[in-house]
């Protein structure tokens, strides 16, 4: 099972360094190679997941030491368990219908093959997160989906908007991975505290157990812990590089969102679960930070035109869904919402994919009465819809009741803000689907057929975004450390209610076109510039940037220009020339001089001789 | 009675006579001439205290320091011929060209 783990991790490495290595000019090999690989790591994964089931879910690891420092190893290893056992499954198995849907979407692309590669290292270091057995593997994967992700965002780099999204995106996750960097060391240090140094998942949860407690200290370092998320999870208020990662292929885009990436900071965050139980402080700032991206984000949504841009706003907000979930003191209810998620917007991505690969748009208000036009992609579009939206019996509605759940049980603030979400996703999804699929269209499109290799991915990620919530998932991740929710019929009915609602009025809005009061527009006019400005958080970034680093920045050139350079080097160089030329004078030529110097020195050192006695 | 000290007298005015004709004279030929002077007046010395204790040794040096002297007189003059050669006198003041 080890092994097949070990293949599994490093199968799509070697697609990547197949096609680097011979087959950038053989499109076809490239894409073949890629797909091959992604689809014996999913076959192996499945293997993985069964011999898993018959070991009773016992969690098990193997790992190489890469660097001994006295009683303290670096290790590299697999670890499989119930959590990384799901991942697996999600990685490859998504990560796979990204990766045959792109062989169609990419068709005449010029880098085809050197996008398969990046796909395939994209694929290695998520699967090398999930495989981790310490912080110090998964920070060096993490830091690698970081580069993989900045190749695939711009990988359209003749085009400065995306070369310029995939630096940002890079820029933005590094910021939040130096606070990840600082919380490894101070877990490690904790671990010292505790008995023994490691930074190993098993050995840490085991020292870490029942009645642990690290104080301030703790807290600090699952705050540190938590930046890398912010990061890498696009949590507030480092939210801001994934609306501009839509720059990248749509594929990528789906992958990003849905199978890896974002999902690696939730990941983390149930990971390490055992360490932010002990804090509740730190608990509290993950909860707050994701009900505010959640609400955030979907207000965002409301505003956006691009169809791509609409999915990335809901991808932030039911991030910050996870995140307050894992907060309010249930991983397993993040995770469980991971998955889910992970399905339908996968499945909307493609089908947003299909749509711009149909008609070359990305502007929603261009598009209008596809559903007839590209029925495989409308009708799976409405299931994702429905899905993300929350609706009985698809899966969206069993992981974010759970969380709504949880949420009503700790604090009101936290259900309404939840609830409130819920609505507003209803109401930007139904805004999104019937503008683009059932309303009149504005222009006329010819779009061509939908391919089999788009068709299928989305027939089947549509039946898991439908089913996937029938499987019990959340009970079945539950661990002891979460919190128990026991399932509450009102908060059930208020969501699903609301979420209904949402839809209605977005029907009523964007199909039926009802006109509005003139001075409803104007009434919301302001508000729908912050919105339209992101919350004027970009421009912020931007003054940050220009007034407080350019400043700072123009300061130490001064210091380097004038202290460093014109003060210690130069002036070493001036004190040396000077005294060679004071040196200098000595050296009259004249012999009488020397002779001079040289009986006086004499003189002297005789009558001191003699006067010393 | 003429004692050791009369002779050691007059080795140090012969050795300061030496060196004032080194630092106040500026032909090459007179330098080296007051050169010989400080080398005789330590043999002076050497053979004055050789014989006031009766030690052998003194004298032995003396033939060394006059051997040292001939070579250097030898050098001295062959330096002397090149520079009245190359700058057509032999001030020593118009010999500085080594001028830092």
């Amino acid at each position: 099972m080890l092994t097949l783990a070990w293949l599994v991790l490093f199968l799509p490495l070697a697609a990547a360094a197949a096609i680097l290595a011979g087959t950038l000019r053989r499109n076809f090999l490239s894409s073949a190679l890629a797909c091959g690989a992604m689809t014996v790591s999913f076959l192996f994964s499945c293997a993985i997941f069964f011999q898993l089931a018959g070991r009773n879910f016992e969690a098990a690891e193997s790992h190489v030491v890469l660097v001994s420092i006295r009683n303290f190893e670096l290790e590299f290893g697999v670890l499989v368990d119930r959590l990384s056992a799901i991942m697996l499954l999600i990685v490859t198995g998504i990560g796979g219908g990204i990766f045959f849907y792109s062989t169609e979407y990419m068709k005449d692309d010029p880098g085809y093959s050197r996008y398969f590669a990046g796909l395939s290292l994209f694929a290695f270091s998520m699967l090398g997160i999930v495989l981790s057995t310490n912080f110090f593997q998964i920070f060096v994967f993490w830091e690698l989906v970081g580069v993989s992700s900045y190749l695939l965002i711009g990988h359209w780099y003749q085009k400065n908007e995306a070369a310029d999204a995939g630096k940002k995106a890079f820029i933005t996750t590094r910021i939040g991975d130096v606070g990840f960097l600082i919380g490894i060391l101070m877990v490690w240090s904790l671990a010292g505290g505790a008995g023994k140094e490691t930074l190993n998942f098993g050995v840490l949860e085991s020292l870490m157990g029942d009645g642990f407690s690290g104080g301030m200290y703790l807290t600090l370092a699952c705050l540190a812990v938590f930046c890398g998320v912010l990061g890498k999870s696009a949590q507030f208020p480092l939210h801001v590089w994934l609306p501009d990662a839509m720059e990248g292929p749509t594929p990528v885009s789906a992958l990003i969102h849905a199978a890896t990436m974002v999902a690696a900071g939730v990941y983390l965050l149930a990971r390490t679960f055992f360490l932010f139980v002990h804090s509740s402080q730190a608990l509290f700032v993950i909860a707050c930070t994701g009900c505010v991206t959640a609400l955030m984000a979907a207000l965002m949504a409301l505003v956006q035109d691009d169809i791509k841009k609409v999915l990335a706003y809901s991808t932030l907000s039911q991030l910050g869904y996870m995140v307050m979930a894992v907060g309010l003191g249930s991983a397993s209810a993040g995770m469980y919402h991971l998955v889910t998620h992970a399905f339908f917007k996968a499945l909307l991505f493609l089908g947003a994919g299909s749509v711009i690969h149909a008609i070359h748009t990305q502007n929603i208000w261009e598009m209008g009465g596809l559903l007839r036009r590209l029925p495989v992609t409308g009708w799976t579009f409405l299931i994702g819809f429905l899905a993300l939206a929350g609706i009985f019996p698809l899966s969206g509605f069993f992981s974010k009741d759970e969380i709504l759940t949880l949420a009503s049980m700790r604090h009101p603030v936290f259900y309404l803000a939840g609830t409130l979400t819920a609505f507003l996703t209803a109401f930007y999804m139904g805004r999104l689907f019937f503008t683009v699929f059932t309303a009149e269209p504005r222009r006329e499109h010819h779009p061509h057929g939908e391919a089999a290799v788009i068709r299928i991915p989305l027939l089947l990620l549509a039946f898991f975004s439908a089913a996937s919530g029938f499987f019990g998932l959340g009970h079945w991740l539950h661990t002891h450390h979460d919190a128990e929710i026991e399932w509450n019929f009102w908060v059930v009915s208020i969501s699903l209610i609301v979420s209904l609602g949402g839809i209605a009025a977005s029907y009523l809005v964007y199909n039926l076109r009802i006109p509005l009061p003139e001075s409803l527009g104007v009434v919301f006019a302001p508000a729908r510039k912050v919105l339209e400005n992101k919350f004027y958080l970009d421009d912020f970034y931007d003054a940050l940037v220009q007034k407080v680093q350019q400043n700072f920045a123009g300061l130490c050139d001064l210091f380097e220009r004038w202290v460093v350079v014109e003060w210690m080097v130069n002036g070493t160089a001036r004190v040396t020339a000077w005294s060679g030329d004071m040196l200098r004078r000595l050296q009259t030529g004249r012999i009488h001089f020397y002779a001079l110097v040289f009986s006086a020195g004499i003189t002297a050192l005789v009558g001191w001789w003699v006067l010393a006695r | 009675m003429i004692g050791l000290h009369h002779y050691l007298v007059l080795s140090a005015i012969l050795f300061a006579a030496g060196v004032y004709g080194i630092l106040s004279r500026r032909n090459v030929l007179l330098i080296l001439l007051s050169v010989e002077l400080m080398l005789n007046a330590a043999n002076l010395s050497f053979i004055a205290f050789s014989r006031y204790l009766g030690d052998l040794g003194g004298q032995v040096f003396v033939f060394f320091t006059m051997v040292v002297a001939a070579c250097e007189v030898t050098v001295g003059l062959a330096v002397a011929i090149l520079l009245y050669r190359t700058r057509g006198s032999l001030d020593t003041d118009q010999a500085d060209w080594l001028k830092g």
